[in-house]
Parts: C-alpha cells; structure tokens; sequence
C-alpha cells in the first residue's frame, strides 16, 4: 500500500487542508503525491512563509513554495485568543500546538492552515503547470516537517515559536519588561570561608526503589542523533545502578569494560527483545551467547562474565587440582578443564568456577568462584 | 566465594587525605585533588595507597604555619568523579578520614539519591558539551543541598577562582556542591557499552562532542522542568470551620461549601518568600523581580502537570489569569491521592493543619500468648499471635461507634470530633485492613525496642511511604504487648548481669566475680529457654564460664567450634570438669556413639555442616557455637545445618566486637534469638544502613534495646574487670599439624633415631640437638625447614592459629608482640603478615640503634600493630608496654630464660593485662616438653643453669618417647569456614581463642 502522509494531528490536518481546498486540481496534486512517495524531495528548508527544497526529477530542480502569511491584524487576533486561555499560553510554552487552536481560530475567522490556493509554487523546472509536480510534491513533503514539529505551520503562516512566545508573554503582562538578569555570581572570600562556621552534614535518605526518569515531552531536533526513548534508557539504567550503590553497597558500575556493562544490561533486561538484540549487536555477539553471559552476570558478577568470556593460557601446572577433582577422563583447553557435561575454568586471580554445558546454550556459568577446584563443584547454587 | 579482586577493596583516598572539588566542562571531567597537611614531610608513617593516580599541580590556598593563609601550588593526586563514587558512597560512620572526604561522601549519596529517583535530565555545558543534569530538585532536596553546602569544609573548595584579583576568592560552596551533582549524574548515565547500544554517542559516550544546535531544545526543557519557582496549591476547606494555616491567621473567605485551592509560587532560591498568583497577574513586575522573569511559564506549567495528574484542575486553565478553583469534597479526595505524584512533578499541597488530621494513627495490640499460655522458646518463636489495632485520632483512641462511621463513610473528607478526618484510600484501606502477622519474635522485639517498624515486617522492598513533607521516614507503630510475650520481655529486661552465680562443685577451679556474673546470666537466659551470645574479650574467660554452666544444667552439650580449637576445648575440659565425658566428634573415622545426660560433645563446623541428621537424632540440652561468626553467612549450608540443630537452650561465644559488626550480629542473634531480628534484608535496609552510614541514634538505641538483654561483653579494659585479672593470661594454644608436616617429621625422626644407634658420647648429644632442631623447624612451618620462602599459606598448622590470633587481636584494636628463637622464622611470619596486609616488623640483632628504636617508638605509638622479635638477639631495656598480647610462636626449653626474655625485657604486663598464647604442636615432641615443663617442677628447676643439653642426655628410649608423633592428628584441611575469605582476608582462618 503507497505510503500515506501525516502521522500527527496537524500532519493530518495539512494533508486534509491542502486536498479539501485544492479548487479541484486533483490530478497536479495526485502527481506530487507519487513524487513524494518516491523520496525526490531533498534538502527542504523552512523560513517565514516559505519552504526551499530540491527536487530530484529528469534534473536538479530548485523548488519553492510561498505561503501566504497571515496579516498582522489576524496574528493580533490569534494572539489574543491564546492569550484569554492559560491552557494554550501552557501548551505553548512546553513546546505543544494544541489541537483546539484550531478549531477557535476557525470560529474567528481564521484559517491558521493554508489550503492550496495559499500556496504559490515556483520551480526552475520547464514544467510550466500549477503546481508543477515537483512543488505539489513539496507541499506533500511539508507533512513531514510538520509532524516533527506542529510549529511549522506557524512558522509558515509568518511567525517563528520564539517571536511568537515574545508575543504573547508581552501581551499576558501587560507590557510589563522583566528585571534585569540577577547580579554577576561573586565568590566568597578566602578569609571568610577559613572562619566560617560549619553547619551539621543533612541525613541521607534511601529510596524505597528506583524511580523512572522525568518525561521529557519536548523532541529534539531531527537528524541530532538524539532519541527520546534511548535517553530514558540510559537514565533509567542509571537510575538502578544508583539505587543499588546506596541501598546495599553495589558497584556504581562505571569500571565494567562493556562485555560486563553489556551483559549487565543483558540480565536486567527481562523480555524485552529489541534491547537484547541491540546489546547483542553493540558487543558483536549472537543472543545466544549474550545470554549465558547475562546468567554468567547473575551467578558470578563481573568476574563471572570475565571468565565466561575470556579464555586464557594458565601455567599447565596449574590446571592440575581440576584434572584430580573431576573424574577421568577431563580434557584441558585454554583455562578449562572438561569432563562430559562439567567443566571447570580457572580464572587469572586464581579462583575456579563451574560450568555446566546447556542443551542450547553451550557452557554456561553455575557457580561462583570458588580457592578450590573441589568447592567449586560441591557449591550450591544458591550461595 | 567471590572470586579475587573486590570491587571496593582497592582503598584510593588515605586516612590524612583532604579532598578539594575541581569542576570541569563537561562535568563529567570533574576531579577530586587529594593531598595532604604534611605533603612532602617524612612518608615513614604514612599508608601509601594504591597509587596508580596521576600527579597534577594545582593551586591551593590554605591555612599555613603561623596562621596566614596563603596559595601554593601543590602536587596533588588526581581522582576522577566517577572513579571516586563507590569508595565515597561506601564510607561509614566510623571510617577516619577528613571531613572534606565525609561531606563529599554524602554528597556523593545525595546525588545517587536523586539519580536512583530518575532526576536526570540532559543538558549543554556553557562549553556547548552534552552533558546530564541532575534536576528537578523537590524542596526537601534542595534543603539538603542547602545544608551540604553549608557544612561544606573550606579543604574541599579551597582553590582561588582567577588569578589577579585584589582578594583571593574561591567559589561559592553551593556552587561546587552543583559542580559535584551534575558530575555524579553526567558520570552515572555513561557505561562503557551505553553508546554502542543505542548507536548514537549524544550523552551516551564518554567522549566530547560539541552540539551547539540542541541548545534550544535543552532550553526547553530546562524551562519545564527547572522552574525559579515552584507551583504550590494551598487548600481552604468550606468556610464554615474556624481555622488557621500554620500559626499565622489567614483569612478565609471561602464562604461556599466547597474546597478552594489557591495557587501561589514559592521561589527556588529562598524558599520562604511565597506569593499568590493572583499577584502575578496584577502586578507582574513586583512578582518577577522576586521570583524571576520565567515566572509565568513557572505556573503555566505548573499548571499543566497538576492539571495532568488532577483533572479536577483542569478548568483553572480555562481562563486567563487563574488563580484559584473550587473543588468538591472527591475532587479534593482525587487531589490528596495524587500527592506523590504531584510532589514527583514538583508540586506542593498544604492544607490547614489543624483542621485536617492527614492521617489516623494505630497502635498495635498484640495480646494473646502462644498457644497453651506458655512463654516462647527457641523453638517456638516463630509462632503466631494474636493481634489487633487501635485506631487513634489525636493520640486517643476512636470509639467503636467513631469507627462505624468512618466504615461507612462515602465522602473523601468526613468531620470527626470537630475536625476533618481526610479517608483517603490508605486510611481506608487501614481501617478495613487485618492486622499483620507477628510472631512471637517480631512481638518480643517490639516490647523490648519500644515499637515496630511496619516497613520491616513488609517482605517486599517498597514498605509503606508516608505522606508528603515525610519522604523516606518509614513507620514506626507503638505496640503493646500483653500476655505471656509482654512478661517474657520484662523478664528479659531483669537480666541486668549483675547476679553472680557460684561455680559448680564439679568444677576444678575458682571463678572470678565477673565470670561468676557471666555464668548468672547465661544460666537464666538458658532457664527462660532462649539463647544468647557471650562476647567478653580474648582473655576473660569464656571457656571456663561455658563450662560451668554445662555442669550446672547437667544435660547434654554439643560444642560447635573450628577445628583448630577442637584439642584446646578437650583438654580444657577434661581439666576443668575431670568427671565429664567428654568425646570429640570429629575426622574420618568418627562415630556419635549414645550421648546421655552430662556429656559434652566437641564437633566441628565441617562435620557440622555434613552430619547435621546425625548430630540432630540428640536430644541436645545446649548447644554451643565458638567462634560464631564462622557462620555468619546465613544462606551457607553452614549455618542452616547449625539451625537445624536441636537444644533448649543456645549460646554463641565470639571475641570480636560484633556490636560493630552489625551483620555478624545479625548472624549470630538470628541463631541464637531466631526471628528477633526480623529478616537480613530489611535489618539491613532499616537498621544497619541508618547506624553504619549515618549514625543514626534512634535507630540505634532500639537496636540496643532490643539486643542487650542477649549480649554481654565486657573488655579487658572495664573497670569492674581489669583490677581482677592478674597482669599476664597464659596459656598454651594447641595447634595440629598438616599432611605436609606429618610425614616431614615422621621421616625426620625415623631416621635419626636409627642413626642414633650407631653413635654415642658427643657425636650422639650433637645428632639429638640437631634432631630437635629439626623438629622444631617443621612444626614451626615446612618452609622453614626445608629452606623455602613460599608458599606459607595452608601449610602449617601453627601459622594457621596465627593468623586467628592476630585478626582477633587488630579487630579489637589491640597490639601483638611475636616471638621466636628463629631469625628466619620471624622473617617468613613478617613476609606473610605483609602480604595480608598486616603492617608488621622485625627487630633484630642486624638492625642498628637507630633503626630498633623507631620500630619501638611506632609501636608504642600504635602505629605499628605487630613487632616481630627474636628471643635471642632481642636485647634488653626496650619499652613494649602498648603490647597486651604476646605470641611466643615457638618455645625456648627453658621457661625461666623465655620468662626473663619476655617481662623484664619489655616491661610487658606493667600498664594491662596481657594474654600470652603460645604455640604447641598436638602430639609431638613440643607437646611432650610442654607437659613436662609443666608438671615436674623440679625437673624445670634442673634445667635453669643449662639450657636445653639436657634433652641430649636422656637415654633412646626415653628419647624416643619424647618424639613420638601421636596419630590423633587433625585435619587442618576439614572446611570450617564456608568460602574463602571472612572479613580479615584470611584464606584458613581458624582464629583461637585463649581462655
């Protein structure tokens, strides 16, 4: 199915304006809709009444479409209905067009949307139609830059979000300026701050559990790189790492080389399937191997992980309590040593860890590390 | 069972360290600068830690000799933010180190506590980096920030901002206390592998990047979420009640029946200037010039998330200038159930205090006994009672028909007694709720803590948060306890100790008064049927106490030990109680036999740990637990078989201070009391936490209520004792051998002694002394018999015992003095002592004067916690009173050279008592000598002028009795301990303990 324009309300509400009120052209608009689609639009730039772009065709076509601003006496009137409703002068400032704006404007009179007949199309392409395809094509396109940010169609109607907060900031106080910006910050004193007397040190609290991070509901700008769900990821992690350092004396977890962070995050990551494929592809490993480090993380902490991940050459020497600890035949590789289904690998600080090899999963982690080869094997579980 | 390397172990900050915050662009980059006073002054004394820190010169101005302040530039060791958060967030109460290191430390927490509440929020450095913020702050987190910054010492800020200013100057301390915040929190966010999963470096990678574009955007945010001032909502209830807000009078003119929510605006920075916002909206300049231009987006939204989290609130928007709203009484019920949520988007509610009670308060009734009426014992403390609430309104209780009411009210807000009584769903909930579970533990720990933590009976992490304004108070519920519990604990509280109980007459010795008191106590807690733990210092006695109270109960005992002690319990109690049977329990070939009334059993925490269904088919009267804290991990197998275990009655014995070990406590009362201290985890997060971290004195006097009554340690150093010990404690500390070291010395003496044969006269005494030099060699350590230097651990049975002996003694603070005729045996014990981290040092023959006395001075001085010396270059006239313990590690033949070598040489004993443990291998020519020396004085006294030749006179057959290896060896391998390391480190600790 061809793709569809508008994925927000106001998205939408263009689409809708710049078909409803297209005088009947359907045919002009129909073409810029699959040129569009095509993705022959590039590099489109927005400015006060107008948007620049590119348009790839049987050449590079510089493309334009005017709009027609609203007067000054219609921005009066919008301003001031933002301004009769605290709602919207909130919505505003916390980065929001709400929806009913709209509709109020209509009721005054006033179309914040341009419909076709607004828009003045010019293109260097020979095509001497109105719109020509590659213009009809950008008005589809401005869909897009909508749905990133609804202010757009402000901005196209004349009015930039920050000229426009001025505005209505200037018109709730009353021509009211505000103070000038507080004193310069001074330091204090040497002198002072030796003979100063000290206060008590507050009491520190324990938080029950973590917390979710703040919902931040403004978006970022496209193409920063920055995503909005990535961030509460991040700080979310943070938030349980902190919780853990002072609730019961857990690492902050900032000197884990990321084989340890990644399957860290592996273990604490429950069902969700697209982190453990994105921590799997972050550190170059298949989700299964990322599993039996995520349980090597939950039986034998960073050290687990090391010694589930890192194989190394010990002194042959040294492998020998292992070999008399397991039944003959045990088999020696790298730090392993291996008889049927149990296997037992030194680490470099000399402790020995048990492994048990799982049907799907390969070796896996089942205790923890253990001075002695034999304790290793005899270790509960669930010590 | 942790594998090497802790991750907190690795000590970076000193003990003399002071801690200076250099903030840097991105905040991430911050560092702390250490140093010290004496920076550049003799290293002799200092600990080094680790250093694998880098050197930067920084300026700093400080106070200097003389009393004038003056800028320097020192060399300082440079310990990155994030590097630093661990040790910072570990430290406790009772660590020593500078007060800039402790007001950074709770800094550090602080910022945790708010990264672990999802405060974090991304931002731009001035520099254009990105960075993480930590915001919003509640108004209870900013008063902490207030009062950190406050108490901030100059040590930590003390660099001069610009240079060429007319005064020097640094930052202002609420400044640096930002600096750490948003270093904790740009730090925390970045894990190693954080920007490779979500494939975009933006505040993710550690890396700088400079992103000049997202400037508006963390604008934006920062406006929503980091107001000037802070939306509060002041509710007045229907005008028809007389009120006042606080103490101050503000009149109501809410005439109608419903509740009226003002809005006003408290400013961020002085949080006692509050506004109403209809005075924004009249005279808006005054009102931004007090809480700043951004003021009016601060209420709009404000607003806007109260109106989000509380749709009754939303029409206020529809207006222009709003400034108020009506609510009805569920609106006002929907409004108060949010207040965690509104409180989260930085909102306050505050409603007239003393019209509406926030909440009903309730008491605990715990009123039956268990079942039967009789009081509980060990093994029934787990069951369960009968309980009930009583509801207070005001601190007197609701009647039955107040009750109905609130039963069946509908309303959110219901008028009793004159005031409004606010049911929200948790009072409600309360009203309605059973009261919980309690057993007869949780109750007994009650009544003697004077109240219960709910939070602790609650077995999942989140407990029960109360109102706003309270954060992170947990609540603590009166009880009253009737019934056979209430009696058990005023019992338990008459145990003051102070009763003495005469020594049995079986008992072949005299108790001391105090251990008479001991002996009291212990046998009425047994008589109440519960257990305890006696915790008196190395030195006093517990052995013998313990003794008499077996022969004064007359049943049968088990005695739980490691088994290095299980010889020293035997003979001690074949000594002291020579009509006892005493049997060991104990190696391969062990068997329980029948065990009857009057028999004490010695068996280890390995057999233990193996034979519990044996050991648990005995109707055991007491069961002993020595050296308790080998079982302090609750989940071992260990300690579950010791609970296993059956006896009316349980006594833990330990000579370390566990009142500063908060989780062996845990460990050792949970066996002992089982139940009393509730679960670990909530003891931890409730108990411990607040006493470790924060010194918290309520939560530590209740910890002691509730303990006392089954602790009691007295020290060396308490008055009523110290005048009854005599000035030296000795005993022999019998230690078994190793594999290694058996057959080393069953090959040594079967061949010499064919040897022997052959020779006679000079040649013959020369052959003796060597056999016995080597004899003493091997059971001092194999190593030094065969001229090694390692590996010492696990290889002698000696070194073993040692190693207890000297944790015993640093976790008690107190200083050792070792002994041995050996140069080299001094060498290896100061090597190994090195390598775990003991400081330790030999005096010697071939150190020069100067050198022996600074070894002294740092001793005496008590920086130097053991001095190693050789008994025969030792000398004389050197002062070691700061020694009260003393190991002789092998003996000199000869006791009154050993005697005259250790008192009047060093003046031990003189200033306080003094506990002599010396060495003596189970079952071998040192055993034997021993004995001797002991029991044929006239024999001694033979032997003063001559040394040790006379071993050389004595004939083959005698000779070859005095060498004979006994097969009743030990084991040294059997697995006391449970895992490699306690807390000392030591990887075979199997600490002794002198009587």
């Amino acid at each position: 199915m061809a793709r569809q324009f508008g994925d927000t309300w106001w998205g939408l509400a263009w689409v809708d304006a710049l078909e409803t009120r297209a005088d009947g052209d359907d045919g002009r608009l129909a073409r810029g809709r699959t040129y569009a689609r095509k993705g022959h639009v590039q590099t489109a730039e927005v400015l006060p009444g107008h948007v620049k772009a590119v348009v790839l065709g049987t050449d590079d076509y510089r493309t334009d479409v005017s709009v027609r601003p609203l007067s000054d006496a219609q921005w009066d009137e919008v301003i001031d209905l933002i301004v009769s409703r605290a709602a919207h002068s909130a919505s505003l400032l916390t980065g929001e067009l709400p929806p009913a704006l709209l509709h109020e404007c209509e009721d005054i009179g006033v179309e914040l949307l341009p419909g076709a007949s607004d828009l003045v199309p010019d293109c260097s392409c020979p095509d001497w139609g109105d719109p020509c395809k590659h213009a009809a094509a950008l008005c589809y396109l401005i869909t897009d830059l909508i749905d990133a940010d609804p202010f757009t169609v402000l901005l196209l109607r004349g009015r930039s979000r920050p000229d426009l907060l001025d505005e209505i900031r200037r018109r709730r106080s009353d021509g009211a300026t505000a103070p000038d910006e507080a004193t310069p910050v001074v330091g204090m004193p040497a002198a002072e701050a030796w003979e100063r007397e000290l206060g008590r040190l507050p009491k520190v609290p324990v938080p029950s559990r973590p917390h979710r991070p703040v919902t931040i509901r403004h978006r970022p700008p496209v193409d920063a790189g920055v995503n909005l769900a990535s961030l509460d990821l991040l700080a979310t992690d943070a938030a349980v790492r902190a919780w853990g350092v002072v609730d019961h004396g857990a690492s902050a977890g900032l000197e884990h080389p990321p084989i340890v962070d990644g399957a860290r995050r592996a273990a604490n990551a429950a069902r969700d399937i697209d982190l453990l494929n994105d921590i799997a592809d972050a550190l170059d490993l298949d989700t299964d191997e990322l599993a039996t480090l995520a349980v090597a993380w939950r039986v034998g902490g960073a050290d687990g992980v090391l010694v589930a991940s890192e194989p190394w050459t010990p002194d042959p020497v040294d492998l020998a309590p292992a070999k008399a600890a397991l039944p003959i035949p045990a088999r020696s590789l790298d730090n392993s040593v291996t008889n049927a289904d149990v296997q037992l690998r030194l680490d470099p600080d000399g402790f020995w860890w048990r492994f048990d090899r799982h049907r799907s999963l390969g070796w896996v982690l089942s205790s923890q590390g253990h001075r002695s080869p034999v304790e290793a094997l005899e270790a509960d579980a669930s010590t | 069972m942790q594998s090497g390397t802790s991750e907190t172990s690795d000590r970076q900050i000193g003990e003399g360290d002071h801690a200076t915050l250099v903030i840097a662009d991105p905040p991430r980059a911050s560092w702390f600068a250490l140093w010290r006073d004496d920076e550049g002054t003799s290293l002799l004394d200092l600990v080094a830690p680790d250093d694998h820190l880098e050197r930067r010169s920084v300026a700093l101005n400080r106070p200097g000799p003389g009393g004038t302040i003056a800028t320097t530039t020192a060399s300082v060791r440079a310990l990155p933010v994030a590097s630093a958060i661990n040790e910072l967030a570990a430290l406790e109460a009772s660590d020593d180190v500078t007060a800039s290191v402790r007001a950074w430390s709770v800094g550090v927490r602080l910022a945790l506590d708010l990264v672990a509440r999802g405060r974090l929020l991304p931002t731009l450095s001035d520099e254009g980096f990105d960075a993480w913020r930590l915001d919003p702050l509640d108004l209870i987190d900013r008063e902490r920030f207030g009062q950190l910054a406050d108490a901030l010492p100059t040590e930590a800020f003390c660099i001069p901002l610009a240079a060429g200013q007319p005064t020097t100057e640094f930052a202002e301390p609420t400044t640096m206390v930002r600096g750490l915040y948003d270093a904790i929190a740009d730090s925390m966010v970045r894990t190693s592998s954080a920007s490779a999963i979500i494939e975009s470096p933006p505040f993710a990678d550690t890396d700088r990047l400079r992103l000049p574009h997202l400037r508006s955007w963390v604008d934006d945010i920062a406006s929503v979420h980091c107001a000037g001032a802070v939306l509060a909502l002041r509710v007045f209830p229907p005008g028809s009640f007389d009120h006042s807000f606080d103490s101050s009078l503000i009149p109501n003119d809410n005439q109608g029946e419903r509740w009226r929510v003002v809005f006003q605006l408290r400013s961020q920075r002085d949080p006692s200037l509050v506004v109403d916002a209809g005075q924004l909206w009249t005279s808006p300049r005054e009102v931004m010039e007090r809480l700043g231009r951004e003021v009016e987006v601060d209420l709009l939204s404000g607003l806007r998330r109260a109106a989000d989290i509380c749709p009754s609130l939303a029409p206020a928007l529809d207006r222009s200038a709003p400034s108020s709203i009506d609510i009805s009484d569920t609106e006002l019920d929907e409004l108060l159930d949010n207040l965690d949520a509104l409180s989260a988007a930085s909102i306050e509610v505050k409603w007239p205090s003393d019209l509406v009670s926030p909440t009903i308060e309730r008491n605990l009734i715990v009123s039956a006994s268990a079942p039967g009426g009789a009081l509980p014992t060990i093994t029934d403390l787990d069951s369960l009672l009968t309980v009930n609430w009583e509801f207070l309104l005001d601190g007197s209780p609701l009647t039955q028909a107040e009750l109905k009411i609130l039963g069946e009210a509908k309303r959110a807000i219901v008028p009793i007694r004159g005031r409004w009584v606010r049911l929200d769903q948790r009072t409600r909930d309360r009203l309605k709720e059973r009261a919980p579970s309690i057993s007869a533990a949780d109750a007994l720990a009650a009544a003697l803590g004077d109240g219960l933590n709910m939070a602790a009976l609650d077995a999942s992490p989140t407990g029960t948060d109360a109102l706003v304004g309270a954060l992170n108070e947990l609540e603590v519920v009166k009880v009253e306890v009737r019934g056979a519990v209430g009696d058990l604990a005023t019992r338990l509280r008459a145990l003051t100790g102070e009763r003495e109980e005469p020594e049995p007459a079986q008992l072949q010795a005299e108790l001391r008064p105090y251990q008479r008191r001991g002996l009291a106590w212990m046998s009425d807690l047994c008589d109440i049927g519960l257990g305890g733990c006696l915790a008196d210092d190395m030195g006093l006695g517990k052995t013998i106490q313990l003794l008499s109270l077996h022969a004064k109960r007359g049943g049968a005992t088990l005695v739980v030990c490691p088994t290095s002690l299980v010889a020293n319990w035997e003979r001690e109690a074949k000594r002291f109680l020579p009509g006892t049977i005493v049997h060991r329990f104990h190696g391969s070939s062990r068997s329980l036999g029948t065990v009857e009334p009057g028999d004490l059993v010695i068996t280890t925490y390995g057999v233990v740990r193996t034979d519990v269904d044996t050991l648990a088919t005995v109707a055991w009267d007491l069961v002993v637990a020595d050296e308790a804290q080998h079982a302090k991990n609750p989940r071992s197998r260990t300690a579950k078989a010791l609970r296993q275990l059956p006896g009316r009655a349980r006594i833990a014995l330990t000579g370390t201070p566990v009142e500063n070990r908060l989780s062996e406590l845990w460990s050792i009362l949970d066996w002992a009391v089982p139940g009393l201290l509730g679960p670990l985890e909530t003891f931890r997060r409730n108990t411990a936490t607040p006493i470790e971290k924060d010194g918290d004195p309520e939560a530590t006097a209740r910890l002691a209520s509730i303990v006392s009554p089954f602790l009691l340690r007295r020290k060396k150093t308490d008055p009523g004792i110290a005048p009854e010990l005599p000035p030296k404690n000795e005993r022999d500390v019998v230690v078994p051998l190793t594999d290694e070291q058996v057959s080393l010395y069953r090959a040594t003496t079967e061949e010499v002694l064919a040897d022997l044969k052959d020779n006679e006269g000079l040649a013959r005494h020369g052959i003796v002394l060597r056999l016995l030099t080597a004899l003493k060699q091997i059971t001092n350590h194999p190593a030094q018999f065969l001229g090694e230097t390692e590996p010492l651990e696990g290889r002698s049975g000696k070194l073993a015992a040692f190693d207890g002996l000297i944790d015993l003694a640093m976790s008690n603070g107190e200083q050792t003095l070792v002994f041995s005729q050996y140069v080299a045996m001094g060498e290896l014990l100061e090597t190994h002592l090195a390598k775990r981290g003991v400081k330790a040092a030999m005096l010697h023959g071939g150190l020069s004067l100067n050198k022996r006395q600074e070894l002294v001075d740092r001793f005496q001085a008590g920086t130097l916690p053991v001095l190693i010396l050789s008994l025969k270059a030792g000398g004389t006239g050197l002062n070691l009173t700061a020694a009260t313990h003393v190991i002789h590690y092998d003996r000199w033949w000869n006791p009154a050279v050993e005697d005259q070598a250790t008192d009047r040489a060093y003046r031990i004993g003189q200033t306080q008592t003094v506990s002599v443990h010396r060495l003596v291998t189970e079952g071998t020519v040192e055993d034997r000598v021993a004995e001797l020396l002991r029991a044929k004085r006239a024999l001694a006294d033979k032997v003063v002028g001559g040394g040790e030749s006379w071993i050389g006179n004595l004939d083959d057959d005698d000779l070859a009795a005095l060498v004979r290896l006994d097969d009743n060896t030990i084991d040294l391998t059997d697995g006391d301990s449970e895992g490699s390391s306690d807390a000392s480190g030591s990887s075979s600790g199997n600490p002794i303990e002198a009587a």
